[in-house]
């Protein structure tokens, strides 16, 4: 549905308990309206009431069964409604379906700006895909991923495909949440070879199946959907990335948010000469999309407090500063796995994925520390640190953060001290809400 | 005492969709759209909470026992007459969160304001 205008309401009214495709009706008929980028349906349950069957339901006597009926309704454009129709009358069976006129006087899913409107995902779509079967085990699911880390641009979801239809996609923290593997898949694609083999050995054990921990009917984009769309879906739902599909539901590749970025990024280069920057400074800056509450550690801060604050927040990372807080590095988690010791890395993996303090099982670790090549902040840091002054237009930020190895861009006031920190999530975020409806206090990812 | 009011007829039907969480200087949206409803003296105000759905987000809400009920959808309906809901809507504008509003025609066969 575009805008304002004439629109059709779709009522489907049900009953609590019925099934379709072996799911409760309401579920399937969301399923397949979210699938069609539908604008949206609401579901009521009524208190009261009788269908076909002369049944009546109702919640004032102990009704035996609770099948209370349930009103879907949905309104959209006539031509998407008539499209969609027939597969609706599938699913409900046995039910009602009514269609009416209405008008729509204000249609406001997400304020839009700044992005270039004729770009659509197709023209951004990575065809680099990463595919297993519903059934194969978890560790096959970590073992696609990292084989897709390898390549230059990393597909960084496995999507589920059965037939030829997606049915539902895997990312690093679906195997974290849902599928007990340890850490996310940057820390895995960190570890050296040993370690690797040790945490893959120890999932082979794992019953799961990519069927069990993916997330079902993902949120899909078409090639035609247009880029502001796909950016706004993202910043919502904090998505790196999302699967594309062709018209006949087939899978046509992935839009990663690293891309959508830089095409984004390059089409705001393009306009400057054109029009000398008037949307660019009118663009948010990155004082207003910053996150203050970055953990910041000194050069010579031991390697146990600076895993205390890598751990500390969902950045995953720790700025560096001198002692005019001026940065001078960056430690993330995966560079701190890198660095320390063999010998000492159990137990800072240990820390990073329980988030908890790191501390030393007994004195051969200890005498391991002793021998660490890497024992302070200085050691541990990346020096490539990109900080830009808190007054950059995002739309200039985003090659310099799409640039380096880290997804961060680290932001500094006037006198060139630390302000904050910039990841990609947050110039997403930018770029498609209005800086009022930015929240930077509670994030999580 | 005024006049009971009479709507008896052909009228128009106001539905906006919105989330729980929507606000209007702190306080819930549906609160503030039913007082600048009665304020307005208009016929009547219903407020519904869905127990799932998803607007152009595509963001699914539910009202599973895991997400208990944190941002349910929530639909106002109001039927009274154009003129009113125009002045109603116009007022609500400048508040209005990111939503969807629609207007349909209905026709009233009975209404009875309490006490008229």
């Amino acid at each position: 549905m575009e805008a304002a205008g004439r629109a059709k309401r779709v009522r489907i009214y049900v009953n609590e308990g019925d099934v379709a495709h072996h799911k409760p009706v309401q579920v399937a008929v969301l399923e397949l309206l979210r699938a069609n980028n539908t604008a949206g349906a609401t579901v009521l349950r009524a208190i009261e009431g009788f269908g076909g069957s002369g049944q009546i339901h109702t919640t004032r006597v102990v009704d035996s069964d609770w099948k209370l009926p349930i009103v879907i309704e949905w309104i959209d454009a006539a031509d998407r409604v008539a499209r969609l129709l027939p597969a609706l009358k599938q699913l409900v069976r046995p039910g009602l379906i009514t269609v009416d006129d209405t008008e729509v006087v204000l249609f406001s899913p997400q304020p839009m700006r700044d992005l270039p409107s004729g770009l659509t995902a197709g023209e951004v779509t990575s065809p680099e895909l990463a595919i297993v079967a519903p059934d194969v085990p978890v560790r096959e699911v970590v073992e696609t991923l990292l084989r897709g880390a390898a390549h230059e641009s990393p597909p960084g979801v496995v999507c589920v495909v059965e037939g030829d239809r997606l049915v539902g996609v895997i990312t690093s923290s679906d195997l974290v949440r849902r599928g007990g593997v340890p850490v996310r898949m940057g820390l895995l694609a960190a570890l050296d070879i040993h370690a690797l083999h040790a945490e893959l050995a120890t999932m082979s054990a794992n019953r799961h199946a990519a069927r069990d921990i993916m997330t079902p009917s993902p949120v899909v984009v078409y090639p035609s959907t247009r880029l502001v769309e796909v950016a706004a879906l993202m910043a919502r739902g904090h998505f790196k990335r999302v699967p594309v599909v062709d018209a006949a539901g087939l899978l046509a590749g992935v839009v990663r948010r690293a891309d959508l970025l830089r095409t984004v990024g390059e089409r705001f280069d393009a306009v400057v000469p054109a029009a000398p920057g008037a949307e660019i400074r009118a663009a948010t800056t990155l004082e207003e999309m910053m996150r203050p509450d970055v953990p910041t550690v000194h050069p010579d801060t031991p390697l146990q407090v600076v895993l205390q604050a890598v751990i500390a927040t969902r950045l995953n990372c720790a700025v560096v500063v001198d002692a005019e807080r001026r940065p001078v590095g960056v430690v993330t988690d995966a560079e701190l796995l890198e660095r320390v010791t063999p010998a000492l890395r159990p137990s800072a993996l240990r820390s990073l994925v329980h988030r908890l303090p790191f501390s030393h099982p007994g004195a051969e670790a200890l005498a391991a520390e002793q021998h660490a090549r890497a024992r302070t902040a200085a050691d541990l840091m990346s020096p490539d640190v990109r900080a830009l002054p808190a007054t950059t237009p995002l739309a200039s930020a985003i090659a310099s953060a799409l640039a380096g190895r880290h997804k961060l861009v680290v932001v500094v006031d006037a006198d060139g001290r630390l302000a904050g920190v910039v990841d990609h999530d947050d110039i997403l975020r930018g770029l498609v809400e209005p800086p009022a409806a930015a929240d930077t206090s509670s994030r999580s990812r | 005492m005024t006049e009971p009011r009479r709507l008896e007829g052909k009228q128009t039907i106001l539905r906006i969709y919105f989330g729980e969480s929507d606000r209007v200087k702190r306080r819930p949206f549906s609160d503030y759209v039913v007082e600048r409803a009665r304020v307005r003296g208009m016929a009547g105000c219903t407020v519904l909470r869905a127990i799932t759905g998803f607007g152009a987000n595509s963001i699914v809400r539910t009202a599973s026992v895991l997400a208990l009920s944190v941002d349910l959808p929530l639909v106002v309906e109001i039927v009274d007459e154009r003129a009113l809901i125009d002045g109603l809507l116009e007022e609500l504008d400048p508040v209005m969160p990111g939503v969807l509003v629609t207007l349909q025609e209905v026709e009233v066969r009975r209404y009875r304001a309490p006490g008229g």
